[in-house]
């Protein structure tokens, strides 16, 4: 058996802070006086995890296990020895691998972190899930349907074994909390959506070695790389999927090398047009040639649009909307001629804490936290159905994949209901 | 070079981010809440940083000190007011600094604080330290020549410039415009870092006399008057924290990891220099 069973330390924490599902989904504080301690000590109340691929990504993801209570990053590997010595020194606690099947032939631990290139996974996953692994694979799962179709099929094989991808909005608090806006209503009738993704990189990584620096560019080689789309763009686009509750049926898509001329292929200037079947479309664009505006989610209605921009939300209401009664109340903020009410994941409470709701929320967590959490909730308290599973991960992937290859034809590209079968 | 240089500015931008004061969500942040109360494991780099203030307190014998963010925000609010803060004031601020009540344990990397009410600020370091590791990702990527600055006061050199001619720094005179390009004093730099502190720039005049924002951990008081001084050594944060430790009133350096520490202040359009190193002297730009 796989499940921690329920410790006494569990257990209290359990009761102290009510239902999990209810805490995740409205994204509650803990009163700043409150401290994060737990009732017991016990070394073997903490899941074992081990992180393979200490890249930017993984050393995010192994900050968030150092730092959550339930999780403790036992044994960081990668293939690249000087990854291993800043995993020292970062993370001198953890023991370090330069062979990842040494992380799965061990017993003691229990979860496995995937955090490599994206065409790596399948071999990582699909052999730490036979070991009898939890697994918390990156997004996206493969770069072709058919490595993510064999992931997929691992994962629903292993049943007793949590398998959660990093899909991070679906376990954020404040997205949460605007699904629940937007599915009861709140846009009125859905027009279409609008997301970007702009953040001005070469995405170039140089290393004195030429072995490494090829490796480490793998994001730039056609061959292999999903694009920005794929890469980046997945998360929005799997946002788009959670909120309108239904899979794609089309995506059209350009794509251009604007600024980076270094001989690369992989456009660093994307725009998609994603079909969904009720009309709802959505524009997506990514560009490492201008990082203005950064990252949003805007979702337009004829009630309301919605924005989604970090950890925040405003929603603009049109002029004859319905009333909802709560806004009266809410903070109203500006942007340029709009004027936005600040939809804060449980305001009420915060101000029944004595806490400003209009300030930062010193216990804000980056979505990686929240999504680790999640997948260590899941491990404490389930076992229970990850909200984003192996089916949801294969159908963003699919997604992604195909989105990507209309970018590199400038192409229409019609989804098939045999793509998304595992 | 340009993706060599992306990826050690990101490092920076990640640094600034988990070490920032004023964010509260940073690991800083976290740390100075909840360290009061109970033992706080880091990242074992967030622990060599603390352990580097630690050693950095001792050498400049406690007038460097990260502690001083309550005495900080005293000064701030003083410096809007163009006010400087009450003696009792000052006492008070005083009473909740102190590095000697940062217990660092290296066994488990664990931090605790003693007294309820502190606050560790590394604005003072993080800089420095924020360059040392962007240096260290420039050397991994191969890059054999190079000048990284974060501003005006820290900046660090790998090699010499492509001519094999060393990297030559100037002190800008903070009293003149910057557009004026003036410095009264300059370095040359290979393979080495430079720290500059200033009491000008982020200073309030109140009666002629002008407060700095460079504070005296052991008084509690902003240097004063037009002082700057400058520190040259193979590391940013050791010269971060002796360029602030001479301006905050230590009088003498021997500190071994530095080439070169100079003190000036300002005399009419003459800047007189104190050498602490390489050897004491007093020279006049």
């Amino acid at each position: 058996m796989f499940r921690n069973r329920l410790s006494r330390r569990n257990f209290l924490k359990k009761s102290s802070f009510g239902t999990l599902s209810g805490v995740l989904a409205a994204g509650e504080r803990i009163p700043l006086d409150q401290p994060f301690s737990s009732s017991s000590s016990k070394a073997d109340d903490v899941i074992k995890c081990g992180l393979i691929g200490f890249g930017e990504w993984g050393r995010e993801i192994a900050k968030t296990i150092h730092e959550l209570e339930d999780t403790e990053l036992t044994v960081i590997c990668d293939h690249f020895p000087l990854m291993l010595r800043r995993a020292q020194r970062e993370f001198p606690q953890a023991a370090r691998e330069l062979e990842y099947q040494k992380v799965l032939d061990n017993p003691e631990i229990r979860a496995i972190f995937i955090a490599t290139p994206t065409h790596m996974h399948r071999e990582l996953v699909v052999a730490a899930l036979e070991a009898g692994k939890h697994v918390y694979c990156e997004a996206p799962l493969a770069h072709t349907i058919e490595d993510a179709r064999a992931i997929a099929q691992a994962a629903k094989k292993a049943q007793g074994q949590i398998f959660q991808t990093g899909l991070l909005y679906r376990t954020e608090p404040q997205y949460r909390s605007v699904y629940g806006f937007i599915r009861s209503g709140a846009l009125g009738k859905a027009s279409m959506s609008r997301s970007q993704w702009h953040y001005k990189d070469s995405w170039r990584r140089a290393s004195s070695s030429g072995e490494r620096e090829r490796a480490l560019n793998w994001r730039l080689d056609d061959s292999i790389s999903l694009g920005l789309i794929g890469e980046v763009g997945i998360q929005q686009i799997d946002t788009n999927m959670w909120m309108n509750g239904t899979r794609p049926v089309s995506v059209t898509g350009f794509g251009n090398v604007m600024f980076w001329n270094d001989g690369r292929n992989v456009a660093d200037t994307v725009q998609a047009l994603i079909q969904f079947p009720g009309g709802e479309n959505m524009m997506f664009d990514a560009s490492l040639v201008s990082g203005f505006d950064a990252k949003y989610d805007l979702y337009f209605g004829s009630d309301s649009t919605i924005i989604l921009r970090d950890n925040k939300a405003w929603m603009f209401k049109e002029v004859d909307a319905p009333l909802l009664g709560w806004e009266v109340y809410a903070r109203k903020d500006k942007f340029y001629k709009e004027t936005g009410i600040a939809l804060l994941a449980n305001a009420t409470k915060l101000e029944s804490l004595g806490q400003d709701p209009t300030a930062d929320d010193p216990n804000a967590k980056a979505p990686i936290y929240h999504a680790i959490q999640a997948f260590a909730d899941n491990f404490n308290y389930g076992p229970f159905e990850p909200v984003v599973n192996y089916q949801v991960a294969f159908d963003a992937t699919v997604v992604a994949i195909k989105a990507n290859e209309a970018i590199r034809t400038g192409t229409k590209i019609e989804f098939k209901p045999e793509w998304f079968e595992i | 070079m340009q993706s060599a240089g992306e990826m050690a500015l990101r490092e920076v931008d990640r640094i600034g981010k988990r070490f920032s004061f004023y964010d509260p969500a940073s690991e800083l942040s976290r740390l100075n809440r909840q360290a009061a109360k109970r033992d706080m494991v880091v990242a074992g780099d967030f622990f060599e940083l603390l352990l580097a203030c630690d050693d950095l307190h001792s050498s400049t014998d406690g007038f460097f000190d990260p502690t001083i963010g309550p005495l900080m925000k005293l000064w701030h609010t003083s410096a809007e007011r163009k006010k400087q803060p009450t003696s009792s004031a000052i006492q008070k601020a005083l009473n909740v600094t102190g590095w000697k009540h940062v217990m660092l344990d290296k066994r488990n990397y664990s931090v605790r604080f003693d007294k309820e009410g502190l606050q560790i600020d590394l604005g003072g370091i993080a800089k420095g330290w924020a360059i040392d590791e962007a240096i260290n990702i420039l050397l991994e990527a191969g890059v054999s020549h190079a000048l990284l600055h974060g501003g005006t006061s820290s900046v660090r050199s790998i090699g010499v410039q492509e001519d094999q001619k060393s990297w030559i720094v100037g002190i800008q005179d903070p009293y003149v415009p910057p557009d004026a390009a003036q410095w009264f004093s300059t370095v040359s730099l290979r393979d080495s870092a430079l720290s500059v502190s200033a009491v000008h720039g982020k200073s309030f005049l109140q009666n002629d006399i002008e407060f700095g924002h460079v504070l005296n951990p052991k008084s509690g008081m902003a240097r004063t008057g037009p002082h700057v001084s400058w520190v040259t050594g193979s590391s940013a944060v050791v010269c971060d924290a002796w360029s602030t430790a001479l301006l905050a009133g230590h009088g003498v350096c021997s500190e071994p990891r530095l080439e070169i520490a100079c003190l000036a202040q300002k005399n009419g359009t003459q800047w007189d220099i104190e050498s602490f190193k390489p050897n004491p002297s007093l020279l006049s730009s």
